[in-house]
């Protein structure tokens, strides 16, 4: 926990589980209303009596579950239809060789590229499932557009703007998706201009696996109690900021190869059609991030999330929740 | 009553109980939230129709997550503004521990740090908010917010240094350019 975090929580009010008596009354109120159907009702209780404003919002509340029950909405009917998600990349396995091996082949892959570092331009197709959620409580499911973002970088490192573009979109399947109500593949979405001091990775990565870990860590934080979680998500932040030069890449399979959680799924192909090595984290949570290198040159290629678990009913499961492919790297 | 009957009434007892935890366990922290971004509203309204929404939709998908409630939560205080109810709040009128008349020896920290966050433009303070004030994991964080978990770190990182910044601007002053503040940040991380 760094110091902004430690300053933020400890200003927290320290009443957590303690409720006034409206806040219990309001529960009450809540869990007598019966299931309904939502409402719209917005906050207009300004000015008005909490017990008159109460009896406002459940009396709509009640209001509309009869207007729902009359035409047919019975309350159970599933909520939330499932998001289309992108399709799922297919592994094969690679049972001639171990993890240790096949990283100690793609170190050595990676340390022999040109160095490519001196480039301005970071050109990724990206999408996520953003899952927002409305004030009725409905969950606004992500369409399945991807974006493919151009960052342009300052001479001195860090980003100094992006413009996302819409890619080609897929559905589940693998089939490409165009149409009406589809923006053209390369409509520009948006150009945001990025200060110098929002830099995320100040200082240069280093050439020394040993110290992978740290540096990433101290750029953002080890949010996961994975280590091969923290190096998935935090090479992918990374990348997105710099171009690694050989001895960096080769660095980072080095650092891989000593976290004693990552696991080798396999070889597959990834979206750009490139050979890869698809590299996991373990499954927390339902949730799975994976690491694809690619098999020719041992370069960070792509990252992704795979949900696998049973607690959510608006996307199916195993299904992608986000994903990262770098057409340069 | 029928065993039928018994059965379904100690589901319902069981929901009720579920809901009721997960209450309790977000209702001061949703408060919070609220309470930072409007003013001149009933912040207890607001998240009571927050809260209803999550008791109709645990009603009819036995889901109750975090993530997907602070998203409910944050669009609320969107239709709020939206309604044209929104009254500017100045600064030094918002105290996060008005409802609980406890005031503890750390509050006038804890004011510095919130004055400083409203300070922030929004982008930066709702990730802060989200994570630490609220106590969100970065995925609920991110589903609270509509962006991927890993865009999610990454503006948690801008908006932690813009914080530091912001609350202790002689640090950032003495080094005279953003680079070596930066550099400053990160050596005062544990």
């Amino acid at each position: 926990m760094d110091r902004a975090e430690r300053l933020i929580r400890s200003a927290r009010p320290d009443d957590a589980g303690r409720l006034s008596e409206r806040a219990q009354a309001d529960l009450e109120a809540i869990l007598g209303s019966g299931v309904v159907a939502s409402t719209t009702s917005g906050t207009e209780a300004v000015g008005t009596s909490r017990r008159g404003r109460g009896a406002w919002w459940l009396a709509a509340a009640a209001a509309l579950i009869v207007v729902a029950v009359s035409v047919g909405l019975g309350p159970l009917r599933p909520a939330e239809a499932r998001a289309a998600t992108p399709p799922m990349l297919v592994t094969q396995p690679m049972s001639n060789e171990s993890l240790a091996e096949v990283l100690a082949g793609l170190q050595v892959k990676a340390g022999a590229q040109p160095d490519r570092s001196g480039l301005r331009q970071i050109v990724t197709q990206w999408w996520g499932l953003a899952s927002d959620v409305n004030a009725q409580g409905t969950i606004v499911a992500s369409r399945v557009e991807p974006r493919r973002r151009v960052a342009e970088l300052r001479a001195k490192g860090g980003i100094s703007s992006y413009t996302d573009y819409v890619a080609q979109a897929y559905d589940t399947a693998g089939n490409p998706v165009s149409g009406a109500g589809l923006p053209a593949v390369g409509t520009r979405i948006e150009t945001v201009e990025l200060d110098a001091d929002q830099q995320v990775f100040v200082q240069a990565p280093p050439t020394d696996p040993g110290r992978f870990g740290t540096y990433l860590d101290d750029a953002l934080g080890a949010n996961s109690t994975s280590p091969s979680v923290n190096a998935i998500s935090g090479i992918g932040a990374l990348l997105s900021e710099r171009i690694l030069t050989p001895g960096q890449s080769a660095a980072f399979i080095g650092y891989l190869a000593r976290l004693n959680d990552l696991s080798l799924l396999g070889s597959s192909v990834d979206r750009l059609g490139r050979p890869v090595v698809v590299l996991a984290g373990p499954v927390i949570s339902g949730k799975q991030w994976r690491l694809l290198i690619e098999a020719e040159t041992g370069i960070v290629a792509g990252t992704e999330v795979v949900y696998s678990g049973s607690d959510r009913t608006d996307i199916a499961s195993p299904a992608v929740t986000e994903y990262v492919i770098w057409e340069t790297s | 009553m029928t065993l039928g009957d018994g059965a379904a009434a100690g589901a319902s007892q069981s929901r009720e109980d579920e809901f009721s935890a997960f209450y309790r366990a977000n209702y001061q922290s949703a408060l919070q939230l609220i309470r930072f971004r409007i003013s001149g509203g009933d912040a207890e309204a607001l998240l009571a129709d927050c809260f209803l929404v999550a008791w109709q939709h645990f009603s009819r998908t036995g889901e109750l997550r975090r993530g997907w409630f602070f998203g409910v939560v944050r669009n609320k205080i969107g239709d709020f503004y939206r309604a044209g109810q929104r009254r500017e709040m100045l600064v030094d009128d918002w105290d996060p521990h008005e409802s609980i008349h406890d005031p503890s020896a750390n509050q006038v920290v804890s004011l510095d740090v919130w004055r400083t966050l409203r300070r922030l433009p929004s982008q930066h303070c709702e990730p802060l908010l989200l994570a630490f004030g609220c106590d969100l994991s970065s995925a609920e964080a991110a589903q609270a917010l509509g962006i991927r978990e890993s865009t999610l770190r990454v503006r948690l990182h801008r908006a932690k240094r813009a914080f530091l910044s912001e609350y202790e601007p002689g640090a950032a002053q003495a080094t005279g350019e953003s680079g070596k503040g930066v550099a400053a940040w990160i050596a005062q991380n544990d």
